[in-house]
């Protein structure tokens, strides 16, 4: 499924089309369904926020604005922060053990991404600005969704080295993404 | 690390978008976006720059039940809205079908009562 047509398909299911909710269900949940496993690391806390995460993208749906954000980045975020907050709800538990083997973080393939390239490149080039620590902890923060105390356990690092990795390596982010955010800027405006 | 006052809101809004907030600092963060709308857009600006990271999680299948849940978790209650209106429709054409039977019968009268007389 192309990124294009899920631009559509957010916006016959923000009209009340069933039939396309269930093929954007069908598009992303298996990506969206690996978020949750990483963060939640139980398959039945997983579902469940899927089910939540889901709702809520069909109750946006119709409030869905598509210059805003590309169609997998809001459906991504939405259910990313659903995640998060059954994270948070649950706790301790969820934070026990790591998410995910650092062997299973890969990069796929382009053909299994629901991102348009530009979106995951410009991320790529802004992560590529920092340095490897930096990097490594900011990628681990994200995939693990747990807070910084939880963090520097997994990392075995301690706490202070952790933070200041990781808002070290946001500053140098942002500075690198203000830099292509402005280019894009002038490219609208030329069109 | 000496930082400027607005880098260390980016760096804020940027933690708040990873998550790695505890659940306390995160409710502050939170009662602070909906009073500070620039803080705000920066966290959803954060939010929309990580969120293709996910790409780089390969894929998982759910278990197929889950589709099932969640479209009974979303339309069960338009469901029972729909064939509500469906049981309508039906008296509509009940009512119909009934009023032009009954026209008919007055035709055929009429027309039985001219050809009589």
């Amino acid at each position: 499924m192309k990124t294009a047509s899920l631009d559509l398909l957010i916006e016959r299911a923000g009209a009340g089309s069933r039939a396309a909710m269930g093929a954007l269900y069908d598009a992303t949940a298996p990506a969206m369904y690996a978020m949750a496993l990483a963060i939640l690391k139980d398959k039945s806390a997983a579902e469940t926020a899927l089910i939540d995460a889901y709702g809520q993208i069909w109750k946006a749906a119709p409030t869905y604005v598509k210059s805003d954000s590309p169609a997998a980045t809001w459906i991504a975020m939405a259910v990313r922060e659903v995640v998060l907050a059954h994270a948070r709800r649950d706790g301790g538990r969820a934070a026990l053990e790591p998410a995910i083997a650092p062997g299973e973080v890969n990069k796929t393939s382009n053909a299994q991404s629901i991102y348009r390239a530009g979106e995951e490149e410009r991320l790529a080039a802004a992560l590529s600005a920092l340095d490897d620590a930096s990097r490594a902890s900011i990628r681990r923060a994200f995939f693990e969704g747990a807070p910084y105390g939880v963090l520097a356990q997994h990392l075995s690092s301690p706490l202070g080295g952790v933070k200041s990795r990781i808002r070290r390596g946001l500053l140098v982010m942002r500075d690198r993404m203000e830099g292509t955010g402005a280019a894009d800027t002038e490219k609208q405006a030329a069109q | 690390m000496s930082v400027a006052s607005e880098d260390i809101d980016v760096i804020y809004a940027g933690e708040v978008a990873l998550g790695v907030l505890d659940a306390d600092e995160c409710a502050r963060a939170g009662a602070r976006m909906k009073d500070d709308a620039a803080f705000a857009a920066m966290v959803s600006e954060w939010r929309r720059t990580l969120a293709p990271l996910s790409a780089a999680i390969s894929p998982v299948a759910p278990p197929p039940a889950l589709k099932k849940r969640l479209a009974h978790a979303l339309f069960a209650g338009e469901e029972r809205r729909c064939r509500h209106d469906l049981h309508r429709s039906r008296g509509l054409w009940r009512t119909m079908a009934v009023t032009a039977a009954a026209l008919a019968i007055v035709a055929i009268a009429a027309l039985y009562y001219v050809v009589i007389s």
